[in-house]
């Protein structure tokens, strides 16, 4: 959800760069480890100013959301004894789970004629869902798999 | 502290999530479950789910934030600002320093087979995360319900996420979910 503010500032309101050049970082940082919009962040300062802007992009990006976020966050779960409270709670983790599947289906679109890479990503579900395999165990058995096996079709293919 | 965990050891381990976790947050949502509910963290399913619903309501990086507010439930203040750090501090300088790899090889053979076969092991961990949220969160038909609206309206109407998330937020304090 972020990531639609923060295409708006850096694309449309400031012009730093385009939205392809948007895309390519965004899309990178979804598919390396780490808190993605923090990379966005450092991503975007780095290639406008270097070290000084990465870090500066940074601080900006999180220090003053955290802070507030925080200090609502505590207040909210000092508080979850409110009925209101916990309905709204309840209503928004119900839509957001939701919304968590719908962006997993809707990167999942561009894949349907890829029948090998439908199945890695049924794998990677099952074992999250199913197995209740942790997440280190389950990257390190597909991930190499699956890079080799699209490395060598692209070596084949066109 | 509730629960046998400990704050230096809930500190590592989220910096070791925060490090691992491809596709964001919802990868490693199984984990942290697994450790602060199931294991030894002491929390239950319920304060698990409010503590999701806190970071996806509020602004700032969520995933960070849920993280943060989980050690301020166990370990205090402290223990709270030491997991921001520790689980900020890696991946920055981790996207850092793939930033400038990637800029030098922008054109190489290996960058687009990582791509190609990273991008659907991740896809499926997302979509595997917010199916044990889903779990969790949805006690009642009505919730359950609301998660497969918010899905089919995120993939067939591509509306603003916001807005679904202030709907089901309104309902919810009127008391219909």
């Amino acid at each position: 959800m972020a990531s639609v503010f923060a295409r708006r500032l850096v694309v449309e309101q400031r012009r730093w760069m385009d939205d392809h050049d948007f895309a390519e970082i965004l899309s990178l940082c979804q598919f390396m480890p780490g808190p993605s919009l923090v990379g966005v962040a450092v991503w975007v300062g780095s290639r406008l100013r270097g070290m000084t802007g990465a870090i500066a992009s940074l601080t900006g990006f999180t220090v003053i959301p955290l802070t507030i976020g925080f200090l609502l966050g505590t207040w909210c779960l000092r508080n979850t004894h409110l009925a209101m409270l916990q309905g709204i709670l309840g209503g928004v983790s119900a839509a957001a789970a939701g919304l968590v599947i719908g962006t997993g289906l809707r990167l999942l679109v561009p894949y349907r004629d890829h029948p090998m890479a439908l199945s890695f990503a049924a794998l990677a579900f099952g074992g999250l869902v199913f197995t209740k395999l942790p997440l280190l165990i389950i990257i390190i058995a597909l991930a190499p798999l699956s890079v080799a096996i699209a490395a060598i079709s692209s070596a084949r293919g066109p | 502290m509730r629960g046998s965990v400990t704050p230096v050891a809930l500190t590592l381990y989220f910096a070791l999530l925060s490090s691992i976790s491809i596709g964001g947050l919802a990868s490693v949502l199984p984990d942290i479950r697994d450790y602060v509910v199931a294991a030894n963290g002491g929390l239950s399913d319920a304060e698990f789910a409010n503590f999701f619903a806190i970071a996806q309501m509020l602004p700032g990086p969520n995933f960070i934030l849920m993280m943060t507010l989980i050690g301020w439930r166990i370990g205090g203040l402290s223990t709270a600002i030491a997991i921001a750090l520790a689980t900020l501090g890696p991946p920055c300088a981790m996207y850092y320093f793939a930033f400038r790899l990637w800029n030098r090889f922008r054109v190489a053979r290996w960058q687009r087979a990582a791509r190609r076969g990273l991008v659907p092991v991740t896809i499926g961990l997302i979509t595997g995360g917010g199916t044990v949220i889903a779990h969790v969160a949805d006690t009642n038909l009505q919730r359950a319900i609301t998660t497969v609206v918010a899905a089919a309206l995120l993939v067939g109407l591509r509306i603003n996420p916001l807005w679904i998330l202030i709907a089901s937020g309104s309902a919810g304090a009127v008391g219909f979910l």
